[in-house]
């Protein structure tokens, strides 16, 4: 007869207490993504019927059997609104970090405060707050001002929609992006910028030469972290536009979203969340390339 | 060239004196070490004059020009500091570069001076090692090699050995003695370690919560301490201190404490600028001054420990303490008794109250 092992013993104990998350991941996480791939597969719609095509979902979407007519705008948006957006995010987190480290330290805390506010408010209280700020009656924000001045009101939400959607994302980017910069700056050794400042650096080539190339981490964190973020999420365009007017702002997310929750095409809805996964892996990989990953995660020719 | 002059210089952080009221001169081509404990406002010295703290009050001069209001970039100063504060994203030849890259210098003759640098301080063979890639040592020459390729008018060095290990820290030593003496540059550097001073600098100045105790020679301040904490920081192992009385015995003085009564010198007699207005002294007397074997103070040896080419003895009198340097050739045992001697002209004495010496001080008396 065999004795109880200790060491199964104690795996049991593990695994016991490892078992409800892994339930957990199991059942909200794996199974919803093969659901997905598997209706991706069917035409189901409203009657919730499994009926597998196969890959008629991604021939009519790619163009090759029937057409979507929508999807060359759909991908023009998409792309305009992560080119506007994450720039944006990485270019306004940056320079918003390094002015407000400049600074004296409680003006820099405060502005950085202020900028935080987006990320502390409900997504729908943020949503709305645009909304209400180019409302175009004279009642929005930006047109009762307007009009107070004389001026004829704009319909900014007809004139500049996109802008108005990718400015609404950028700001709550630009946020967390600062918050990450801003640690990151406080992080470098003050004689590190010493010493560039005796070696004759002036603070713009302190900026350039040695706190942006010590950001290289965060950057590159901040910025797969918000291409993800903005190929991926579409609460607050739902919310301020809701991909209007007539298709101006409806980015590839949000049309997935529309097509099976709006037109009940859950088949093809999940076809195109299927395409969209697939590009955020490509994108993944394209982002760490660029960086030089490897490189950087290599062992050191230390010698001692 | 330049000399540097601090004038009534001081810098307070809120209520801290970090600085207060220095005035020290450091010639042209001298090499200077600011030593103290820390907290004795050293560094805080160090980067005023580098221009990173502005002065509360006094004047930093380079030659006869007042430089309070120059910034750091603008002062062609060189400087080491203690972390190197290597640029950790650039190797070797853009790290000692980085200051003539900066002055869009054409990349020719940048290389040229880097490579020429380099070789001086024997790490050209490292040009393309990133920082993190070189021991403490290497990180340190590069540091150096960065603070000369501009041709400073004035180096600055803050705590430059204090994170070597303590081999290649003598090793350092003396090369960094010999390139300030090849190249003639004006050097300060900071230091909490009287050793590194008195093998290094031409000159010290030592520094006490923020206010300055005595400029001198390595052999003035051992010889001729100011006061007590000169005393006490200059020399290893440190200087025995006795306190007792100063009394006249005819036309003689004695000094009296507890245990034992000696007769003063005629020699140190002399040297005695002003008598305490209370008789109450501090006698100080350096370990290697103290003689065994004969002499009217006797004690009991409390613990022998050698050293190799020398003995460290702690001798006991009631509650007095003295550390005797003695040759290990004669061997002591612990209880035993002895008895011991002062070399009576090394002998130093103390204002009892403020600490500071007696004796007129080598600059007077010239």
């Amino acid at each position: 007869m065999k004795n109880p092992n200790i060491t199964d013993r104690k795996y049991l104990a593990l695994s016991v207490f490892i078992s409800p998350a892994v339930v957990l991941v199991i059942l909200f996480y794996f199974v919803p993504v093969i659901l997905t791939l598997l209706i991706a597969f069917t035409d189901m719609d409203r009657s919730l019927q499994w009926n597998f095509i196969g890959f008629d979902n991604f021939a009519k979407l790619f163009g090759l059997k029937g057409k979507d007519p929508f999807i060359g705008k759909i991908i023009k948006n998409t792309l305009i609104y992560i080119a506007g957006a994450l720039p944006l995010t990485i270019g306004g987190g940056l320079l918003l970090s390094i002015l407000s480290m400049k600074i004296d330290r409680n003006a820099g805390v405060f502005f950085r405060a202020i900028f935080f506010i987006p990320r502390a408010v409900p997504p729908v209280v943020w949503g709305f707050l645009w909304v209400w700020a180019f409302e175009g009656t004279r009642y929005g924000l930006f047109n009762a001002i307007r009009t107070a001045l004389g001026l004829p009101v704009v319909h900014w939400f007809i004139k500049y929609p996109m802008l108005i959607v990718i400015m609404a994302n950028g700001f709550l980017g630009i946020s967390l992006a600062m918050l990450v910069f801003s640690s990151a700056i406080a992080s470098i050794p003050r004689d590190l910028t010493r010493a560039a400042e005796i070696d004759g650096a002036t603070d713009w080539q302190i900026t350039r030469y040695v706190i942006i190339p010590m950001l290289k981490w965060p950057i590159l964190t901040m910025t797969a972290w918000h291409l993800m973020s903005f190929v991926n999420s579409y609460v607050y365009i739902m919310l301020i536009t809701n991909g209007g007017p007539y298709y101006a702002t409806e980015v590839w997310s949000l049309y997935a979203y529309h097509a099976a929750f709006n037109r009940y095409r859950y088949g093809y809805g999940a076809s195109l969340i299927t395409v969209l996964v697939l590009v955020n892996i490509a994108l993944l990989f394209i982002v760490l390339k660029a960086f030089g990953v490897r490189k950087m995660l290599s062992r050191g020719k230390i010698e001692v | 060239m330049i000399s540097v002059t601090l004038k009534n210089l001081k810098k307070y952080f809120g209520e801290v004196r970090a600085v207060d009221n220095l005035n020290l001169q450091i010639g042209e081509g001298e090499f200077m070490a600011l030593l103290g404990p820390s907290g004795c406002g050293k560094t805080t010295t160090l980067l005023t004059i580098a221009g990173f703290y502005k002065p509360t009050a006094g004047e930093v001069y380079f030659n006869d020009r007042m430089v309070n209001d120059i910034p750091p970039r603008s002062r062609n100063i060189g400087m080491v500091f203690q972390s190197y504060a290597l640029y950790p994203h650039m190797n070797v030849l853009d790290n000692i570069a980085f200051p003539l890259k900066l002055k869009k210098q054409p990349k020719k003759v940048w290389r040229k001076k880097a490579v020429e640098v380099a070789k001086l301080l024997q790490i050209d063979d490292l040009l393309d090692r990133m920082p993190a890639q070189l021991s403490g040592g290497q990180q340190q020459r590069v540091a150096l090699a960065r603070a000369l390729i501009k041709q400073p008018q004035l180096l600055l060095l803050d705590e430059p050995l204090s994170n070597l290990d303590a081999k290649l820290r003598i090793v350092m030593r003396a090369e960094l003695k010999r390139l300030q003496k090849d190249l003639g540059i004006t050097t300060i550097f900071v230091t909490h370690d009287q050793m590194e001073a008195m093998t290094m600098a031409d000159r010290i100045a030592v520094l006490k919560s923020g206010k300055l105790q005595q400029v001198g020679t390595p052999d003035e301040l051992y010889d001729e301490p100011a006061n007590v904490f000169v005393a006490s920081f200059i020399g290893t192992p440190p200087m025995n201190f006795i306190r007792g009385s100063l009394l006249k015995s005819g036309s003689s003085y004695v000094f009296e404490c507890e245990h034992f009564r000696i007769l003063l010198d005629e020699v140190v007699v002399q040297k005695i600028r002003r008598f305490p207005v209370t008789n109450n002294v501090i006698l100080g007397i350096r370990p290697e001054d103290v003689e065994m074997g004969r002499g009217e103070i006797k004690g009991e040896i409390y613990v022998v420990e050698p050293m190799g080419r020398d003995t460290l003895v702690t001798v006991k009198f009631g509650d007095v303490y003295i550390k005797v340097l003695t040759s290990s050739t004669v061997k002591y045992s612990i209880g035993e008794n002895v008895s011991l001697s002062f070399k009576s002209d090394k002998v130093q004495l103390f204002d009892g109250e403020t600490e500071e010496s007696l004796y007129v001080k080598g600059r007077d008396e010239r």
